[in-house]
């Protein structure tokens, strides 16, 4: 399943919704394992971005916001326009938004103006969907993880995030359970959850 | 006056007759896949990312109507619904056996709206487990997730009856009410009474009420390959146990956990002594004890039968 792959087939509402979530439900259980998106939406302006917009059609609607951070480059508006446009959800500023769409990795003080949800409910922390180079060639850093869903430590090569990035998240997330969730998806469709309650050091 | 209506030839026959339940919902062709409407899934979907992202801490969210009564897991039933798919092959429990009513009712629902979604009984077989009370005897595997109906999401409620004041308790990880009622029941009862639901600690953070499963089964949530996902319908609460996850039964160091004690009972049945009992009392007063999990007594039954029938 490749980006540039063509004619690929349309996203089905019903049955690729289901199947998106599943592989997301798993990698966000199991955070640093690197899964496969089992679905795209052809439809997508945003060059490279198919596989995460099969996520945004999977969990977007008219009962949640989101923002797109400018640094997603080419495509960005056409996208936000596409993201309103099939979803029904309602384009805010990424301080507002429950989904904040950005390409990794991330500019200065991004992730510290996203949501991150109040103690009595830190499931109101910010979800960042970010679009990042090929996880088996990009450049990355090396980071070891732990904490719910690893067992002992797991270790991979986190491409999309600055070591900046990084102490940003830490911050984020500094104040348990407040925090930002992470899903990083590469143009090909593998898909790496980063649930605020995981730890990275970089090796 | 009185008026026999049974032959009163003024009132049809047709006034009597129950209407069938299945004409009253329509053709299962009506439905959306797995019953629920999109909008409902995908908001439960994204209440169920942020319930693994935090684990224990309950996520609030519009639990719909169900052709169940609200209490009678409608909860968990809707966090299967979410999570099916064709290819998958759902167990439901109610109390340990399939064929319970909750079950059955669960089972025939799914089986009527979700094409594509193989049934069993068997635990191995089954890539999503629903379950009423009880844990599979069997340790589950990596790709297998676990569903739990939840009556009463909140732990706190035993302390605190006050919603405000359980999620700000929550909130400050203020959980000093729970240990004084846990010790109150210490000097009561001489040991802590609690036979299901039996609060634990999740990822050293959140009180987390485990559904009422017996104590037999909390090791069965701490540190466990699988996935663990709690659905509370009635209460609209949404909650989650990722796997390799420290999930901890409070106690104290001079009273510890401890679990159900079954030392010289065996399943009438199986004969199995390494199994949670249920305690049936016969005629005349007696006791006998057979396993909960009916399904793993069945196969421990069958396999001993075929050992016979070899030898």
């Amino acid at each position: 399943m490749s980006a540039t792959a063509a004619p690929s087939k349309p996203f089905e509402p019903v049955a690729d919704s289901q199947a998106t979530f599943r592989v997301v439900l798993d990698a966000m259980a199991r955070p640093g394992s690197v899964r496969t998106l089992p679905a795209t939406d052809p439809r997508c302006p945003l060059p490279g971005g198919r596989a995460l917009a099969a996520v945004a059609l999977t969990l977007l609607d008219h009962e949640v916001t989101f923002a797109i951070v400018p640094s997603l480059g080419e495509g960005a508006e056409e996208f936000a326009r596409y993201l309103a446009a099939t979803t029904g959800g309602r384009l805010v500023g990424i301080d507002e938004a429950d989904y904040v769409f950005a390409r990794g990795p991330l500019a200065h003080g991004v992730l510290a103006s996203m949501k991150r949800g109040s103690l009595a409910f830190p499931d109101e922390g910010a979800t960042l969907l970010l679009l990042v180079e090929d996880f088996e060639t990009g450049d990355g850093v090396a980071a070891s993880l732990t904490g719910p869903g690893i067992p002992d430590d797991r270790t991979l090569t986190l491409v999309g995030l600055s070591a900046e990035n990084l102490a940003e998240r830490r911050a984020a997330n500094a104040e348990v359970p407040r925090g930002v969730d992470l899903l990083l998806v590469d143009p090909t469709g593998r898909m790496v959850c980063l649930p605020r309650t995981t730890q990275i050091a970089a090796r | 006056m009185v008026i026999d209506q049974q032959r009163d030839p003024q009132i049809p026959r047709s006034a009597f007759r129950a209407p069938r339940l299945s004409a009253l919902a329509g053709a299962p062709e009506a439905y959306n896949y797995a019953f629920l409407d999109e909008v409902s899934k995908r908001e439960i979907r994204r209440a169920l990312l942020k319930a693994v992202a935090i684990p224990g801490y309950q996520v609030p969210f519009g639990a719909r109507e169900m052709p169940i009564a609200r209490g009678w897991g409608s909860g968990g039933l809707q966090v299967t619904l979410a999570t099916l798919g064709p290819g998958d092959t759902l167990k439901v429990i109610d109390q340990g056996t399939d064929a319970g009513v909750n079950a059955v009712n669960i089972r025939r629902l799914v089986e009527r709206t979700a094409p594509g979604v193989a049934t069993t009984y068997s635990t191995a077989e089954a890539t999503i487990i629903q379950s009423r009370h009880r844990f599979p005897e069997e340790s589950l595997r990596a790709d297998q997730i676990m569903v739990l109906q939840v009556p009463l999401p909140e732990p706190l409620r035993m302390v605190e009856p006050r919603e405000s004041v359980t999620r700000q308790l929550h909130a400050e990880a203020d959980y000093t009410r729970v240990w004084v009622h846990l010790y109150e029941d210490v000097i009561t009862n001489g040991e802590i009474s609690r036979a299901s639901g039996y609060p634990v600690m999740v990822n050293g953070r959140y009180i987390m009420s485990p559904s009422p499963i017996p104590r037999w089964d909390i090791d069965k949530l701490h540190q466990s390959a699988s996935l663990t996902l709690l659905g509370a319908g009635r209460e609209k609460r949404i909650y989650a146990v990722p796997p390799h996850t420290n999930v901890v039964p409070l106690d104290f160091e001079d009273y510890p956990f401890r679990v159900e004690d079954f030392s010289g009972k065996r399943c009438a049945r199986c004969g199995a002594t390494d199994t949670y009992l249920d305690e049936i009392i016969v005629n005349g007063g007696g006791r006998l004890y057979a396993c909960s999990d009916t399904a793993h007594c069945d196969e421990r039954v069958s396999a001993e039968r075929e050992t016979r029938n070899a030898e």
